[in-house]
């Protein structure tokens, strides 16, 4: 049942997907219209071997593959909407949704970014609102499966800092050094999260440095993040990020690289994080590879907090089977140390420490 | 038997002939190149590839002379686009929607507009000494000049 409903959904989604297209080539013509909508989506199966607790792709969510479902078909999908309003050559205004498993398990649309854009000149821009924070190289686009290699950020590395938003102001200024482009954003705002369970987490001070260098088929970024975090309960926490990443995306190949170290005083043992991942494209098919490992600073903690890192091998295969579709199979290990939890969830009855799991996902996603 | 053995030779020295020609590109039955073309009002002369793959990958928003740049695309349809992306980003058309993709969904840029045919393109690029296109070598005229040949 759940099963059949299921599909009907994936069919009516990608139905509505290949009519947008359609729609969107017919007047992409002459003059720029003010309105751009577009949008993404992700339908996903995802199956965790592990019975007694749940593999979730996100930090946040509050159940997942595993001890809940045999297999969930929320956990890695997800639909997104954006419209862009270029209102004067200058101003310009952005509004993206994300419909996802939040942390009560719902499958529900959350405003992800509303902001508003002033261009001092095309390479300075200021912006006011809820904007994208862009702590690792995939952050701010993390939710676009299209736009990704893999089926999911790699985990060990994107949950150490899973809040992708903050609302207050962005400043962005990009130079040109010959081939070479150099991209300095500043971030200062508030973040209000929920994570599952009734906890809503509120991060005040959040300031963010972010410097992304370009070159042809090369990107470097460094960053640093700092914010004060607020839970309903225990102390005052300071969280700091330190990251960087590279990417080198060649026509025939690709590889790419982060680590980032990251501490929470009182919530979490700290850890060093990080993965590398590398694929070959041959034609329409891109197999992949990634090894992803977060590793426990030790860090004691006001609040208990027994994931002391975790392991992932990743291996799949990305097919761009149709214009603006693909279709990926992932399989990944996931395994902990004899001392910590990982990032699984809901842990059921006989459920140990240094749990392992495979998990397998199959999804297409979709662009429009 | 005899036929057989003949036939891959010549097809051979065909492919031989052509190809002498094609490398040298004397005669218009020569394949042509594209050729990066912008208005023949416009001060530029000529631009570098990587000048070029910035603009159209939004890397930068000007032209080499320092006015905002409009990049146009062909029809992605057609072979002109996908070989003058493959040439000037190494990029084929399945990367260049998912690079696309990144940089909608951040909301930091749009797409270079598109244009379905030559005509067109020129037109507009005739009329806007700030506009830049693609187009094959044969299909130049005094309305355009090529500041880059892609080979």
């Amino acid at each position: 049942m759940t099963l059949k409903r299921a599909r009907f959904a994936s069919t009516s989604l990608i139905c509505a997907a290949a009519i947008a297209c359609s729609a969107s080539d017919a007047h992409a013509q002459d003059d720029p219209s003010m309105f751009a909508l577009s949008g993404f989506g992700t339908f996903a199966a995802t199956h965790s071997s592990l019975s007694t607790a749940d593999f979730a792709s996100n930090q946040f969510q509050a159940s997942g593959a595993g001890a809940s479902r045999n297999v969930d078909f929320e956990d890695d999908s997800k639909l997104g909407l954006q419209l862009q309003a270029h209102l004067t050559k200058k101003i310009s205004a952005l509004v993206q949704v994300v419909a996802r498993e939040d942390y009560a398990s719902r499958f529900r649309p959350t405003l992800v970014w509303a902001n508003i854009n002033y261009a001092f000149t095309p390479d300075f821009n200021v912006r006011v609102g809820r904007v994208e924070m862009p702590n690792f190289l995939a952050a701010d686009y993390s939710e676009v499966g299209y736009a990704l290699p893999w089926v999911r950020v790699p985990r060990a590395l994107y949950n150490l800092e899973p809040v992708t938003s903050s609302d207050g102001i962005d400043a962005s200024y990009r130079m040109h050094f010959g081939s070479v482009t150099d991209t300095i954003r500043v971030i200062a705002g508030t973040t209000t999260f929920h994570t599952p369970g009734p906890f809503r987490a509120r991060g005040t001070g959040v300031l963010g440095l972010f410097d992304t260098i370009e070159r042809g088929p090369l990107t470097w970024r460094v960053a640093y993040m700092h914010a004060h975090l607020q839970l309903p309960f225990g102390p005052l926490s300071s969280t700091t990020v330190y990251m960087t990443g590279v990417s080198l995306d060649m026509s025939q190949w690709f590889v790419q690289a982060e680590i980032a170290r990251q501490t929470a005083t009182g919530l979490s043992p700290g850890y060093i994080g990080g993965y590398a991942t590398a694929g070959v494209r041959i034609a329409r098919v891109t197999p992949y590879v990634t090894y992803a490992q977060a590793h426990s600073l030790d860090h004691t903690t006001a609040v208990p907090n027994m994931n002391f890192g975790e392991r992932d091998l990743s291996a799949g295969v990305r097919w761009d089977f149709a214009k603006n579709f693909d279709l990926k199979v992932q399989y990944d290990h996931v395994s902990a140390p004899a001392n910590s939890t990982g990032w699984f969830t809901n842990f059921g009855p006989g459920f140990h420490l240094g749990p392992s799991a495979n998990v397998v996902t199959a999804a297409v996603d979709f662009v429009f | 038997m005899h036929a057989s053995r003949i036939r891959p030779l010549r097809a051979l020295l065909l492919k031989a002939f052509f190809g002498l020609c094609g490398s040298l590109c004397l005669t218009p039955i020569c394949e042509a190149h594209l050729v990066v073309i912008v208005s023949h009002k416009s001060p530029v002369t000529t631009m570098t590839k990587s000048q070029v793959a910035d603009i159209y990958l939004a890397r930068t928003a000007q032209l080499p002379d320092g006015t905002e740049a409009i990049p146009l695309d062909q029809a992605d349809t057609g072979a002109n686009r996908s070989e003058f992306y493959e040439i000037v980003t190494g990029k084929s058309p399945a990367q260049l929607r998912a690079y696309w993709s990144k940089l909608i969904f951040t909301g930091s840029a749009q797409p270079p507009r598109v244009f379905n045919d030559v005509a067109t393109i020129k037109r507009y690029i005739a009329d806007h000494p700030n506009a830049l296109g693609y187009i094959d070598e044969q299909e130049l005229d005094p309305s355009v000049k090529a500041v880059l040949v892609l080979r």
